[in-house]
């Protein structure tokens, strides 16, 4: 009854939507809507949006205290692209990502802007950073542009060890889970289907190949022929339903959310 | 009233100016040009770059750090359909060839304007190619691929809109060959000795250096210079004066300008495009996966044809000029070239460093010309025991059991492989080619080095190998400048335009026997012998030739014939974005 009932109210709130989906709209459903798959693919939708016309100032206000997950996360996505190209100094991104004491949101968003520095840092480098640095995003910030270098010296067996291997950082997993989704798409001899995809998004065997093979099944799904209309149902579904892994939903979330933001 | 008046006589001076002008109409949405749509002004192209241009002076220019800028700068009488590759009017609007072939009348459109809104005319091609091109003080290759029977095609002014050329003998790729930039006398006539005799004789080498202001850079190209900044920016804004309009009368081009990021290298490049910081991008193997996956999120796609190999040539090189006397004399042996060319893994490279996304080169004809010849060509594969037999034959052998092989006075023989810096293609080729030499007993030192530094080394005899690329065409005199003795691009043996080789000398008479005829079938045979001989001689070593791919973000429109011959660039005035605020997938201004 429960599931039956946010059915209804995400139709109530998203349906008319579809008609005139504005940023306003999309705002209210990422803050209104009682389902919070909805309210997230919602958030993605408006990233572009708000990285065009939210001041930084905004952006941050909204990151670390915006009034829903999903609309933080937009603010935070927002603010990356902002950031990204902005002449930052590298010392101040440091000290960003690199802080406790900074809201991991801002520390987050902070990590794009922060790569074009570390590609040019040696490999050791980026192996300490990604192994003792003193955040969650400073080690991913390392990881990140350690495969960025080193990305054709990994193939996808070596990936999938990487990302099985519970001594390996955690943001050096996850890194590695990003890189990995790419090999699941080419070159296409070794290429996962979608039903492979999905298979591993919902019973991989850690979160990181379940994180890999979503990041590639959102890429099959948002070029599927899936309508809006289809993509709403089936995140729809996630409310309240175990049955599904975050990583699952978070592809579908994603293609919706990119379905909406296409018709802004 | 006076007021509507005035506007009135405004309108009409305006349509009249615009009547009197002779502009090319591109025909988007017919023929041709039917995927092309016409577009809305604004918003700037940014693209990558990887280093520093050396020069904004076009017919000197010899790297692509140069030349992909000042190609947007300057137009020339003919030009390459980027569609069809086939030659279309540019400045001139028409041309009249004589019965026997040897005069060619080109009647230039009127009304034109330079850059800086000077008038264009005859006397600026004519000072082109008398005062520039023609002029023995300027090194410029251009005049290799206008050579026939080592002579150079006459130029004379008809009237302020006509020009004649007269040619030493009947030359098949003329039209394609004429269509170099034209230069404006206004600015720079009073530098060549041909028109003042007190002129500095290196003046016009020296001119347009990269430290001149922008504006004193004119020319008839879609885009002008507006500023650069060493290791940061170029930026080209829209020429006003441009000739070209689309179906509805709107001057092109399209876009304010074009921004050319100096990046240092393909990662950089690579992570800007990712960030939206570039709108287009051409993939290096290693990246498909990384965008392929990220293509949706963010807003960009990626194509790749793998039925269209592009158009230039990587390869390796040795220089049989070498300073080091007992590397030359190796160097100069065909079997020690044919040696090294058994140990390129065309394969290996292939399937580790292209995954797959390449077909071996073995031609210096680029593999999509009509004058490719597949079947005569020479090939040396991949056999690493036919190397070391041919080695042994010409005395490096290993004399003290330490694993290289030796020269004749017992000392290792080894040589230095240099490519640029930065591109990680090109530094996987080496390290399997120096990989697979070491199997054979000879020591390779991979040094990468700064592109510029290495053009430097190249052109000036001072390398011993090197693994570089060039660019290609349809059109296999294009290459004159690289495969004629005395062609400026000979960087393997530039001392041999005083005295050539045999097969040398005959390559010299095939570019000359191939320019001559206008039948094809003809000039295929004389092109199919220069392949032939070539390759059998292995001055380069080609290695193997990446398929079409590109990156761009989807708010760039007229991109939908994006292909090896052109690219982005070759598309530059009829680009137009969706939101000309946006660069890749940000909004900027």
């Amino acid at each position: 009854m429960r599931k039956a009932l946010g059915v209804l109210l995400v139709l109530l709130l998203a349906a008319p939507a579809f008609a005139t989906m504005s940023a306003a709209r999309l705002e209210e459903i990422a803050t209104k809507d009682v389902i919070p798959e909805i309210q997230m693919a919602a958030g993605l939708a408006l990233v572009d949006y708000y990285a065009a016309n939210k001041t930084e100032t905004e952006l941050k206000e909204l990151a670390t205290g915006g009034a829903t997950e999903a609309i933080r996360t937009a603010a935070t996505l927002a603010l990356s692209r902002v950031w990204i190209g902005k002449d930052l100094e590298y010392r101040d991104l440091i000290e960003l990502v690199n802080d406790p004491g900074q809201p991991a949101a801002l520390r987050a968003a902070a990590v794009d802007a922060l790569l074009e520095f570390l590609i040019e840092k040696k490999d050791s480098t980026l192996e300490t950073i990604y192994t003792l640095g003193r955040t969650a995003e400073m080690r991913y910030a390392g990881a990140k542009a350690y495969f960025f270098k080193n990305r054709s010296k990994f193939k996808l067996a070596d990936l999938e060890a990487i990302c099985l291997d519970d001594t390996n950082p955690d943001g050096y997993r996850k890194a590695a889970a990003e890189l990995l989704a790419g090999n699941y798409l080419f070159p296409p001899t070794t290429a996962k289907s979608q039903g492979e995809l999905e298979d591993q998004a919902l019973n991989g065997k850690n979160e990181y190949l379940r994180y890999a093979a979503s990041q590639a099944l959102f890429t099959l799904v948002v070029q599927s022929d899936l309508s809006e209309v289809d993509l709403l149902k089936k995140v729809t579904s996630f409310y309240l339903n175990e049955a599904f892994t975050e990583e699952y939903k978070d592809a579908y979330i994603r293609a919706l959310a990119a379905r909406w933001a296409a018709g802004l | 009233m006076r007021k509507i008046l005035a506007l009135l006589g405004v309108l009409a001076l305006v349509s009249l100016g615009a009547l009197a002008q002779e502009y090319k109409v591109v025909p988007f949405g017919e023929g041709d040009w039917a995927n092309l749509t016409v577009g809305k002004y604004g918003g700037y192209l940014v693209v990558g770059t990887w280093n520093n241009p050396k020069t904004f002076n076009h017919h000197i220019a010899q790297e692509t750090s140069s030349t992909d800028i000042t190609s947007q700068l300057h137009a020339g009488l003919t030009e390459v359909n980027p569609i069809t590759d086939k030659v279309e009017p540019a400045l001139a609007k028409s041309w009249e060839i004589s019965e026997d072939g040897l005069t060619i009348t080109f009647h230039l459109r009127q009304g034109l304007q330079w850059s800086d809104g000077e008038p264009f005319t005859a006397d600026d091609v004519v000072f082109t190619f008398n005062g520039v091109i023609f002029n023995e003080d300027v090194r410029t290759d251009y005049r290799d691929v206008l050579m026939v029977e080592g002579q150079l095609p006459t130029c004379e002014k008809v009237d302020d809109y006509t020009v004649k050329f007269t040619l030493a003998a009947p030359f098949r790729p003329f039209l394609r060959q004429i269509g170099g930039a034209i230069y404006p006398a206004h600015k720079l006539k009073n530098l060549s000795r041909v028109y003042n005799p007190d002129a500095d004789p290196e003046a016009l080498n020296s001119v347009w250096g990269v430290d001149t202001p922008p504006e004193e850079i004119v020319g008839m190209g879609p885009f002008r210079l507006k500023e650069f900044i060493p290791d940061q920016l170029v930026v080209l804004e829209r020429n006003p004066y441009y000739w070209k309009v689309d179906p509805q009368g709107n001057r092109l081009p399209y876009l304010d300008g074009i921004k050319f990021v100096i990046v240092g290298g393909a990662d950089a490049e690579m992570l800007k495009f990712r960030n939206g910081e570039l709108d287009v991008y051409a993939p290096r193997p290693e990246d498909l996966s990384t965008l392929i996956a990220e293509a949706e999120q963010k807003g960009f796609e990626v194509r790749i044809d793998p039925t269209k190999p592009m158009f230039g040539t990587t390869w390796i090189v040795f220089n049989q000029d070498c300073p080091n006397e007992k590397l030359k004399e190796y160097f100069r042996m065909v079997e020690f070239r044919r040696a090294m060319a058994h140990l390129v893994d065309k394969q290996s490279i292939i399937d580790n460093v292209y995954l797959g996304l390449a077909v071996p080169q073995w031609s210096p004809v680029s593999i999509l010309s009509p004058f490719y010849a597949p079947e005569v060509v020479a090939k040396y594969e991949y056999d690493p025991d036919a190397a070391a037999q041919l080695l042994d034959q010409i005395g490096l052998v290993d004399q003290n059991g330490d694993g290289w092989r030796d020269l004749p006075d017992g000392t290792t023989f080894e040589f230095e492989l240099n490519t640029n810096v930065g591109n990680t293609v090109r530094e996987q080729i080496c390290q399997i080619f120096a990989d697979d030499c070491a199997k054979v007993g000879i020591k390779v030192n991979f040094n990468p080095i700064n592109f510029n530094a290495l053009v430097t080394k190249l052109l000036g005899s001072e390398y011993e190998a090197v693994l570089l690329g060039l660019t290609g065409s349809s059109e296999p005199n294009s290459g004159a400048n690289v495969y004629r003795s005395c062609g400026g691009l000979h960087f393997w043996r530039y001392s041999e335009c005083e005295n050539p080789r045999p097969f040398q000398q005959r390559i010299d008479e095939l570019y000359d026997l191939g320019v001559k005829t206008y039948d094809f079938d003809e000039a295929y045979q004389y092109y199919a012998e220069f392949q032939k001989l070539f390759s059998e001689n292995v001055d380069l070593i080609f290695t193997v030739n990446m398929v079409f791919r590109y990156a761009l973000y989807k708010n760039l429109k007229n991109t939908a014939e994006f292909s090896p011959l052109a690219q982005a660039l070759g598309f530059s005035e009829y680009l137009w974005k969706e939101n000309p605020n946006m660069v890749g997938n940000r909004v900027v201004g």
